[in-house]
C-alpha cells in the first residue's frame, strides 16, 4: 500500500512538490537557526566557563561575596586536601582545576628603573607548567597569543594586548606587580612580559594578565592556597544537568564542614556553584530557551498554515477522486486516513531532505563560522569573535518534529472537508 | 547699725551674689577657651620641625595579627623616610615621601616604585593607615580652622570637642574632630572625615608620657571605619623631637643604599 501511495505521490507533482518544498525548507531553516543559536549560546557558555566560572565552581563564600575586590586573604588553604575531597565527592567526569584571581598595580620602569607608567590590573593565575595541564588548551593560549609566546618558566607573564598597547609594553619588558599578600602585607614581584594575548573580551584584553599558579602563590605568599576550584564537564553533558551535579556535591558539604582541612580558617565556608548561578547565565539561559521555543512554535504554526492551505488546494484538485472513492465504498475516515498517510510520507521525505540541507549548512557554519569582528569583544559579553553553529541531535529533533507535525496537521485540517461530502449527492455531482 | 555689723552684712551680701556668679562662670568653661590657641598648644606637644621615631605597627586585620618594626625620620609636614626592619618579608623595604609623591623600594624587586596621587590614600601594608597617614605630619593649627562644638567627659577627663575645618579644599580629611584636654593640651580621640562627611578614620591616643617638655602618647590605635574588625596600633617605642636629620635621608639615593 505504501509503495502504491509513493508511486501516486511521485507521479502527481501537484500533490507532492509544494508540500515537500515547504517541509524541507522549513526543517532546514529550523535546524540551521537552532544550530546557530545553540552554537552562539553554547559558545558564550563555554567561553565564560573556560575564562571565568568553570561549569562548576568551589569557592570560599567570603571571597565570592567580595570577589570584585580580590580579597585573597579569603582564599582557601589546604590545596591538596581540598582537591582530594572534590575528586572523591563529585561526578566522575568533573575535572577540577585550581586558579587564583588576583588584583594588583602593574608598574612599568623606564631605562633607569624608575616608574614610567602604572595601572591597576586584574590577573588570573593558572597551572601553566605542570605536565599534561589542560589549562593552556582550555584557554586556547596558543591561538590567542598575537605576539610573543606563552610563558615557559617562572616569572613570565602574558598581558592583554590592549593593556600592552596602553602601557606601551614591548616583548621582553620587565613589569613589577605591587599588591597585597594573603595576610595583608606588601607583595611585590618582577615579571617579564613574554607574550600579548587577545582574549576576545574587551574588559579582559584591556585589564588582564596571566601568570603561572606557582608564581602567584610565591608573590602573594599563598603557599598551598587558591581562590577558586573550577570544575569542567565534557561537552556531552548538557547545561541542564549542571544543577543536579552541583546539588549532589552540595549535599556532601556539611560532612566536609564537620571535618574540614586543617589549614582552613575557622570561618571558611565553601560554596559550590554552577555556571548558571553566576554572571546572569541562568537568566540568559531561561531567555534563550524561551526564545528558542517561540521560534520553533512560530515556524510550526506558519508551516501548518501553509500546508493547510496546500491541503485545501489539493482537496479541490482531487475533488473528483475523493467522490469516486466514496462512491466505491471507502468510508470518510478511511479516506482521511489515507490522506494523512500520504502527508506523513511527504513529510518524511521533506524532513530527510531538510535535515540533509540544514545539517550541511549548520556543519559549514560550525567549521567556518562567522567573524563578527570586534562587535562582541566591545560588548563586554564573553563571546568569541568568530561565532559558530553547533550541530546536535537536539537541533535535528527540533526540526523534525514540526516538519512531520505540520505536514500531517495541515492535511488533517484540510481533510476534514471530506466529512462535508454526502454520498447521496455523489452521482448528481458525477452527472454534473 | 555699727561698722562691725555693716562689714558683716557686706560680706554676707557679697557671698550671696559673687559665689553664684562664680558658679555661673565655672559652668561654661568653653567660653574661656580659644579653640585656635588650644590647637596651637596641642601642636606644641605633637609637632616638631623634625622627628626620629623607632616604632612598631601592630596590624590586626580581623583574622591575624602582624607586627612591623620600622624607623622613621620626618621633616616638616611632607618629608618622611621610613625603613622597615622586621619581619623578614618586609625587611629592607623603604619609603620616601616628598610633597605629594612617595617612592617605595623593595629588596624583592630592587626597584624604586612611585606611588602618587590617590594611591597615597590606599592602605599601607594592609594596615588601617594609608601611606598618607603614615608619612605626613600635619600641623593642625596651620592646616585647619578650629571651632568648639561642646564640652564633655572622656573617661575621667574633661575635654572639649573641637571641629577642625581644612583650609585647603584638596586635603584628604576635610574635617577632623578632636577630643582635646584643654589643661594638658593633648588629644584623647580623633575622628577624620571625608568631604562628604563620611567618617573615615578613628584614632585613640593612649598612654601619654613626658618626653622633654612635651606630652606624647606611647601608642595610637587607628581604625579604618570603612573596614570591619580591623585595627592598627602604632607603638612609639622611641621618639626624638627636633633632631638633626642629614639631607641624604630625603634624597632618592637613600632608597637603594
Amino acid at each position: 500500500m505504501t509503495r502504491w501511495m509513493l508511486k501516486g505521490i511521485f507521479r502527481d507533482k501537484t500533490r507532492f512538490l509544494f508540500p515537500f518544498l515547504v517541509v524541507s525548507v522549513g526543517v532546514a531553516l529550523v535546524i540551521t537557526l537552532m544550530g546557530f543559536m545553540e552554537g552562539v549560546f553554547m559558545g558564550m557558555v563555554d567561553m565564560t566557563a573556560n575564562l571565568d566560572t568553570g561549569h562548576l565552581r568551589f569557592v570560599n563564600k567570603p571571597f565570592y561575596e567580595e570577589e570584585h575586590l580580590f580579597p585573597i586573604d579569603r582564599a582557601l588553604a589546604g590545596q591538596q586536601e581540598t582537591r582530594k575531597w572534590l575528586v572523591d565527592n563529585s561526578h566522575p567526569q568533573v575535572v577540577w582545576t585550581p586558579r587564583i584571581r588576583w588584583g594588583a598595580m602593574m608598574d612599568i620602569p623606564d631605562e633607569n628603573g624608575e616608574t614610567k607608567t602604572q595601572t591597576p590590573v586584574i590577573g588570573m593565575a593558572i597551572d601553566l607548567f605542570s605536565p599534561g595541564s589542560p589549562e593552556p588548551d582550555r584557554l586556547h593560549l596558543a591561538s590567542s597569543i598575537i605576539r610573543g609566546r606563552a610563558p615557559a618558566k617562572a616569572r613570565e607573564m602574558l598581558v592583554g594586548y590592549l593593556l600592552a598597547e596602553t602601557l606601551k609594553l614591548k616583548i621582553g619588558d620587565t613589569v613589577t606587580l605591587i599588591g597585597q599578600t594573603f595576610d595583608g602585607g606588601l607583595a611585590t614581584g618582577n615579571f617579564i612580559a613574554v607574550g600579548f594575548i587577545r582574549f576576545g573580551v574587551f574588559s579582559m584584553d584591556k585589564k588582564m594578565a596571566i601568570i603561572d599558579l606557582a608564581d602567584a602563590q610565591n608573590t602573594f605568599y599563598m603557599d598551598d592556597m587558591v581562590t577558586d576550584w573550577l570544575g569542567f564537564l565534557p561537552a556531552n553533558i548538557g547545561y541542564n544537568e549542571y544543577e543536579s551535579i552541583r546539588a549532589n556535591i552540595e549535599k556532601r558539604l556539611p560532612e566536609l564542614m564537620r571535618d574540614p582541612p586543617q589549614a582552613w580558617a575557622k570561618d571558611d565556608f565553601p560554596l559550590i556553584l554552577s555556571i548558571l548561578d553566576q554572571r546572569n547565565i541562568g537568566e540568559i539561559t531561561a531567555k534563550f530557551e524561551m526564545v528558542r521555543g517561540v521560534i520553533v512554535g512560530v515556524f510550526l504554526f506558519l508551516m501548518i498554515l501553509v500546508l493547510w492551505n496546500a491541503g485545501l488546494l489539493n482537496g479541490i484538485h482531487r475533488y473528483g477522486e475523493m467522490g469516486l472513492r466514496l462512491a466505491m465504498g471507502e468510508t470518510h475516515l478511511q479516506l482521511l486516513f489515507s490522506l494523512l498517510q500520504e502527508a506523513l510520507l511527504i513529510g518524511i521525505i521533506g524532513v530527510v531532505a531538510g535535515c540533509l540541507t540544514g545539517g550541511a549548512f549548520t556543519y559549514f557554519l560550525q567549521e567556518i563560522g562567522i567573524n563578527m569582528g570586534d562587535a562582541f569583544a566591545k560588548s563586554g559579553l564573553m563571546m568569541n569573535d568568530v561565532v559558530r553553529a553547533r550541530l546536535s541531535v537536539a537541533g535535528f529533533i527540533t526540526g523534525i518534529i514540526p516538519g512531520l507535525t505540520a505536514s500531517v496537521a495541515g492535511s488533517l485540517i484540510a481533510g476534514l472537508a471530506i466529512f462535508k461530502r454526502s454520498e447521496a449527492n455523489l452521482f448528481r455531482e458525477l452527472e454534473s | 547699725m555699727n561698722i562691725k555689723s555693716l562689714c558683716l552684712f557686706s560680706l554676707a551680701l557679697s557671698a550671696v551674689t559673687v559665689v553664684p556668679y562664680a558658679n555661673i562662670c565655672a559652668a561654661n568653661p568653653v567660653k574661656d577657651i580659644n579653640p585656635q590657641q588650644l590647637v596651637e598648644a596641642i601642636d606644641r606637644n605633637f609637632w616638631s620641625a623634625t622627628k626620629y621615631i623607632e616604632g612598631r605597627l601592630i596590624i590586626d586585620n580581623g583574622r591575624r595579627v602582624r607586627t612591623l618594626t620600622m624607623e622613621t625620620r620626618m621633616e616638616g609636614v611632607v618629608k618622611s623616610y621610613s625603613h622597615y626592619l622586621a619581619p623578614a618579608r618586609e625587611r629592607g623595604t623603604k619609603m620616601l615621601k616628598m610633597d605629594q609623591k612617595m617612592w617605595m623600594y623593595t629588596p624583592q624587586t630592587d626597584r624604586k616604585i612611585l606611588i602618587a596621587g590617590h594611591l597615597l590614600r590606599q592602605s599601607m601594608m594592609g594596615s588601617d593607615l594609608s601611606y598618607e597617614d603614615m608619612l605626613e605630619d600635619v600641623k593642625l593649627s596651620e592646616a585647619y580652622d578650629a571651632t568648639i562644638e561642646k564640652a564633655e567627659k572622656f573617661g575621667d577627663h574633661d575635654v572639649v570637642v573641637l571641629l577642625l575645618q581644612a583650609k585647603d579644599k584638596t586635603k584628604t580629611y576635610q574635617t577632623r574632630r578632636i577630643w582635646a584636654d584643654p589643661k594638658r593640651n593633648i588629644v584623647y580621640k580623633e575622628e577624620r572625615y571625608a568631604k562628604s562627611g563620611k567618617l573615615l578614620k578613628r584614632i585613640l591616643h593612649l598612654d601619654y608620657r613626658l618626653i622633654g617638655d612635651r606630652l606624647f602618647p606611647k601608642k595610637m590605635v587607628f581604625r579604618d571605619m570603612l573596614k570591619e574588625n580591623t585595627s592598627t596600633t602604632y607603638m612609639f617605642d622611641k621618639i626624638i623631637f627636633d633632631v638633626a636629620i642629614p639631607a641624604k635621608y630625603f634624597s632618592l639615593r637613600i632608597l637603594k643604599r
